[in-house]
């Protein structure tokens, strides 16, 4: 092509670059408009549009030379992003939201393209596939875990050599990866294919060993391999279901991080928290160390973080006041300041705390160091809390939880319903077929109230066959349909014991927090819901009522 | 020399990538949404079509979807501007061959045309 064509070309290159900087203002107060509309009328077709134009800037803005801009509009997209998926009301993020945009306004008005180096683009949020994989030699066996781990709800898939296994994860993130630790005759070939897998594997699924190997030497090369748990022949498939579950709880998106600031400098906390969504975790800011102790029983953090210098009351006070309750020793916390003496951090550290980060702070840093504290710290509170066999809360929790529930609700006035269920004549189940059939109807059970059950909600294990849940800002009649559903699916199951099919039934009980004095009277009342089922002939559910 | 269809109802953006493609010597059609894109797709032989994601009426995974249920076999390239895998990963299965993120890089040309070769 001709040098004046190419000449001509330039030109209009930047011609168009002047008129997308020309359109901004435009675009920005259609922004700011619908901004104000979703603000007063909480509307969702404002906030749909408004998420569209801020997704378009962000994915032109560097393209026209306007960095900065594609960086705000993108930090804007994904704090709305995150509002759409998670409905709070949208006052929560008001303030962070109503800063970023300022922060758009003014860098349209200002019209200075800046040159910095853009911050590392937001991690991406993988998706969890369902299904597990299972890397294996022996086609026999690997096809009876499978059918065994099909009863407990998990899927598999099988592969017998690693490139194929490799090809398929490029494009899938399994839920969980097993290895066999014998592979193609080598006794210890699985330990070579986990090194080959977590290398060439940019996701993170846990890896289970099965092995006929009981030694340490064994065990380290798993270790080192990179595997999270190991099991030895013969393979008892309920504990092998159970880790599984447990390991991938961890993964699961709707179960963010949670991360509590306790820090008197509003803007600062604010700057974090976004940098914290952006890395998928969810942050609260909490100004003032009096309401703190309250917050955390509401909140539920992994992780706190407290700054040290706040007026009132100084960050090593407020985390021995943490530590005087017991229920959240098992929360790390995280000194945070300015001050740079190291008499002064190790004292800190003294008081209670776990760790000691600097301000100012890189915030990769900040994320990473929260990150690997609150996912540390929320593996070891789910083993506490998590009845074994089915991952579900233990009785003690769902009582706790209970109890937050029912002041929160006394608080705000948003009521929800609690829900007993029994197992029909399990005492018959584990009687007829053994106890093994027993644990298996336990856990479909499990898994079922797992997945219908919304994000937020709560299901515990509350007794031998007894669950409990905890159905957040329900109506009555919400529950019972959801609860009913669950009844008709768990009656339609099919379990199979050498060779005979069997149904098993459940009853409920459901009671509504405005008809209850306290949580102990919710769970009487829910006991007597319950009971009155059982009466009426099982396999069904009844709501509490006054008359 | 490339023929690329453009699929993308961004106006400023469809005229800079147009442009840029052009100073590179290759041969640039545009539609402005999916159900023209798959139309031209469909009547024209491109070496490679560019798919915007984000898109009203029809979006570009609807218009691979298409095209490939239609038994168009050539190079299908998402464009989109969002970070997470999930929405790659269902432009993926939509059927299209490859990825490129906006905002568009310096490197987008050279990404064009290695897409390209590659493919032949």
């Amino acid at each position: 092509m001709a040098d004046m064509q190419q000449e001509a070309l330039a030109a209009e290159l930047r011609r168009l670059r002047a008129s997308f900087n020309q359109e901004l203002p435009a675009r920005l107060e259609r922004i700011n408009h619908l901004w104000r509309v979703a603000l007063s009328e909480q509307d969702n077709g404002s906030t749909k549009e408004l998420l569209d134009i801020l997704h378009r800037l962000a994915g032109s803005g560097a393209t026209f030379g306007r960095q900065e801009i594609s960086i705000t509009s993108r930090q804007a997209e994904v704090l709305l992003q995150g509002y759409l998926n998670h409905p709070q009301s949208l006052n929560e993020i008001e303030e962070q939201f109503s800063q970023i945009i300022e922060q758009l306004n003014h860098q349209v008005a200002s019209h200075s393209p800046t040159v910095s180096k853009a911050p590392p683009a937001p991690p991406q949020i993988p998706l969890l596939g369902e299904t597990i994989f299972f890397l294996h030699s022996d086609n026999a066996f690997a096809q009876r875990i499978k059918s065994q781990l099909k009863a407990f709800g998990l899927n598999l898939k099988l592969f017998t050599d690693i490139s194929s296994f490799i090809k398929e994860t490029e494009n899938y993130r399994p839920r969980a990866v097993i290895v066999d630790s014998e592979l193609n005759g080598d006794s210890a070939g699985g330990f070579e294919a986990i090194k080959q897998l977590k290398s060439s594997m940019t996701i993170d699924s846990p890896i289970l060993v099965l092995s006929n190997l009981t030694d340490f030497e064994a065990k380290l090369k798993a270790e080192r391999a990179g595997a999270n748990a190991y099991f030895v022949h013969p393979i008892d498939t309920a504990m092998l279901a159970a880790e599984l579950e447990r390991l991938t709880a961890t993964f699961d998106e709707s179960n963010a991080l949670r991360i509590m600031m306790i820090d008197d400098d509003d803007t600062l906390s604010k700057y974090y928290s976004t940098i914290l969504a952006r890395a998928g975790m969810v942050a609260k800011a909490v100004t003032d160390p009096a309401d703190a102790c309250d917050l955390i029983g509401e909140f539920q953090p992994d992780v706190i973080l407290i700054d040290l210098y706040m007026p009132g009351c100084n960050g090593m006070e407020l985390a021995n006041i943490i530590r005087f309750h017991p229920q959240y020793l098992h929360i790390p916390l995280v000194f945070f300041s300015t001050e740079s003496m190291l008499e002064v951090q190790l004292q800190a550290l003294r008081t209670g705390g776990d760790e000691f980060l600097v301000k100012p702070i890189a915030p990769q840093h900040l994320v990473q160091t929260l990150r690997i504290r609150a996912a540390r710290a929320r593996r070891i509170n789910n083993l506490i809390s998590q009845d074994s066999l089915t991952g579900l809360l233990k009785h003690a929790m769902i009582k706790e939880r209970l109890k937050v529930e029912f002041t929160r609700a006394q608080r705000t006035g948003t009521h929800f319903c609690f829900v007993m269920l029994d197992i029909d004549l399990f005492k018959h189940v584990n009687d007829s077929y053994g106890h093994m059939m027993g644990d298996k109807v336990i856990s479909t059970l499990a898994r079922i109230l797992k997945n219908r059950v919304r994000t937020g909600d709560s299901v515990g294990r509350y007794g031998g066959e007894e669950f409990a849940l905890l159905l957040l800002d329900c109506e009555v009649d919400d529950a019972y349909e959801i609860v009913e559903s669950l009844r008709s699916v768990f009656a339609k199951q099919s379990f199979v014991h050498e060779g005979a099919t069997f149904h098993v039934t459940l009853s409920g009980g459901i009671v509504y927090s405005e008809y209850a004095d306290s949580s102990d009277d919710m769970c009487k009342l829910a006991d007597k819901a319950l009971y009155l089922a059982k009466k009426n002939g099982r396999n069904r559910v009844e709501i509490f009522s006054n008359t | 020399m490339a023929k690329i269809l453009l699929v993308e109802d961004d106006p400023l953006i469809s005229k800079m990538m147009v442009l840029r493609l052009s100073l590179r010597n290759h041969d640039v059609t545009c539609a402005f949404d999916g159900e023209e894109g798959v139309k031209t797709a469909l009547e024209g032989k491109f070496d490679i079509v560019l798919l915007d994601m984000h898109m009203p009426k029809m979006d570009g995974r609807e218009a691979a979807t298409k095209l490939r249920e239609s038994g168009y076999s050539g190079l299908l390239v998402a464009v989109t501007a969002s970070v997470m895998i999930q929405d790659k990963q269902s432009a993926l299965n939509a059927g299209c061959d490859d990825i490129i993120s906006k905002p568009i890089e310096d490197d987008f040309e050279d990404t064009i045309e290695a897409l390209i070769s590659e493919s032949r």
